[in-house]
């Protein structure tokens, strides 16, 4: 990429006495350079110098730090408010363990299991009789009662019903208890069915993720920073098309999109000379995300941009570009 | 963009952008969410600046309120949230010790000497492996990046502090930054 070196140089430049300008909050928020080399750049580096500050050792905030910072986002100036520096006298540095969320985790465990400790209907027999010898000594009273009566009711049906119809009644318990064998069979079957299928879902998904992530960290990938033009209809609206060295393969990674209106859809848009041609609908989700990855990028594409169209696209773009990346950088 | 400045999260959760437009809209949860994910590294960059003490502390408390009240004027296209939060509190931080007068630089030494936090082990490894990009630095280059970052010093002061020229600081800042480019290009992935 000829003139990327001076480009970097002065990139570089801007960066460090950026963050010169230290003592003024709005130094943080100046505005972006006007030449979009320089400001994929300068972006690029002040994450690089970003992470200088992420190679620190974290500290745990005093406790009471959290609760008196966000009285004062409330407006309560009324409200009584520790001194932020005495809760650090008190807490110093020492460190604090993460907040234990193990028993919020008990209590899902236990709406998990729960269903399946829910009585069903009548046990078996047998386990109807195992259940009865390990219960307490009230209990084992009750249902030695009730097993008498129920003993005794079948002893009435043997009467009558005579030794055939003894066969036949135990036969009938024996089917029950096999019929009920098989449901719990079944539907043991069922929950291991669906365990598999969302371990097989997981395990693909994180294969996804491990395939996009190789992709877009390949040593010569392109990537082109998508940000709103000068006119920006969505200036939060960000992304970044990654371009695999050779150029049969890429992913864009789109964010902070408003949902696309009804009737609307977004569309992504391969910049070519004087012309465009059509890269795909992007599907934005809940969140205002969207990834789209696809193979073949034009050998004269310049850039990138996304639009808003007719649903389903349209053959040429219509809209004014929403995003846009013409600078591309390679890493 | 999933999170903390040593390990960016994507997740169900909302994403950092989500927060701090959130916050534009004057929503003190995402504020809360915000803190939970990076004050304890923010904490971690006042520290560093303004040594042990209840200032750096402060320092995080004030920044964290800029960040509030100018949320609307956060840039995506400019820096990632991590960085933009990072430049904040590191800001004040520093704006904190030059009023106090001059003092012995902290740096991330003197954070490295904090007792650690617990915390996932997937985050402190990402951190390591900054710090050890860090420290395979040759040392000219990783003093550059050092006094622009933890002193606030503009490339003229830095040159003057080296003995150096400008041209010399430039080129030791470019083949440093590019050297961390290519080792952390997964950290930075996140980033952009």
């Amino acid at each position: 990429m000829s003139g990327v070196t001076d480009s970097e140089s002065l990139a570089v430049e801007h960066v460090l006495d950026e963050l010169a300008r230290a003592a003024s909050p709005d130094d943080t928020a100046v505005a972006p350079p006007e030449d979009e080399v320089a400001e994929v750049l300068e972006r690029l580096y002040l994450e690089v110098l970003g992470l200088v500050g992420a190679a620190v050792e974290p500290l745990e905030p005093p406790a009471g730090a959290r609760a008196a910072l966000l009285a004062r986002l409330g407006g309560d100036e009324t409200q009584e408010v520790e001194p932020v520096g005495e809760t650090i006298r008190e807490a110093a540095s020492e460190p604090v363990p993460e907040r234990d969320s193990g028993g919020a985790q008990d209590v899902v465990a236990q709406r998990t299991v729960a269903p399946a400790l829910e009585p069903e209907a009548a046990p078996p027999a047998a386990l109807r009789r195992a259940a009865s010898a390990a219960a307490p000594p009230k209990r084992a009273a009750r249902q030695s009662r009730r097993r008498g009566l129920g003993l005794f009711a079948a002893l009435l049906a043997l009467l009558a019903l005579g030794a055939g119809g003894a066969a036949a009644y135990f036969y009938s318990e024996l089917e029950s208890a096999a019929a009920r064998l098989r449901r719990l069979e079944r539907e043991r079957g069922e929950a291991v069915d669906r365990g598999r299928a969302e371990a097989a879902a997981l395990a693909t998904r994180l294969a996804e993720l491990e395939r996009r992530h190789e992709f877009v960290t390949a040593p010569g990938v392109t990537v082109f920073a998508l940000r709103p033009p000068g006119q920006a209809l969505q200036p939060l609206a960000r992304g970044a098309l990654w371009l695999a060295p050779d150029r049969q393969r890429w992913l864009v990674d789109l964010r902070g999109l408003a949902p696309a209106p009804p009737g609307r859809d977004y569309q992504l848009w391969f910049l070519l000379e004087g012309a465009s041609r059509p890269a795909g609908v992007v599907p934005v989700a809940q969140g205002g995300g969207a990834i789209l990855e696809s193979s073949g990028f034009p050998a004269t594409a310049t850039g990138v941009a996304l639009t808003l169209e007719r649903a389903g696209g349209t053959a040429l773009a219509s809209g004014p570009p929403i995003l846009l990346g013409t600078s591309p950088v390679r890493l | 963009m999933p999170s903390d400045p040593a390990a960016p999260v994507r997740s169900a959760s909302p994403d950092d952008l989500a927060l701090v437009r959130a916050m534009a809209d004057r929503r003190p949860e995402a504020m809360a969410e915000l803190y939970d994910r990076y004050a304890p590294t923010l904490l971690g960059v006042a520290r560093s600046i303004l040594g042990a003490g209840p200032a750096a502390a402060e320092a995080l408390h004030e920044g964290l309120l800029e960040a509030w009240a100018h949320a609307e004027r956060y840039l995506p296209a400019r820096t990632s949230v991590a960085t933009w939060l990072v430049l904040i509190v590191r800001a004040r931080a520093l704006a904190r010790r030059r009023a106090a007068g001059p003092a012995p630089v902290a740096g991330a030494a003197a954070a490295a000497a904090a007792p650690p936090r617990s915390e996932p082990p997937e985050r402190a490894r990402r951190r390591q492996r900054v710090r050890t990009a860090l420290a395979a630095l040759p040392a000219d280059q990783r003093e550059v990046l050092e006094l622009a970052f933890w002193e606030g010093l503009a490339s003229s002061e830095i040159a003057r502090r080296t003995e150096t020229n400008a041209d010399g600081v430039r080129r030791r800042a470019l083949e440093a930054m590019r050297a961390l480019r290519r080792t952390l290009r997964d950290e930075l992935r996140e980033r952009m």
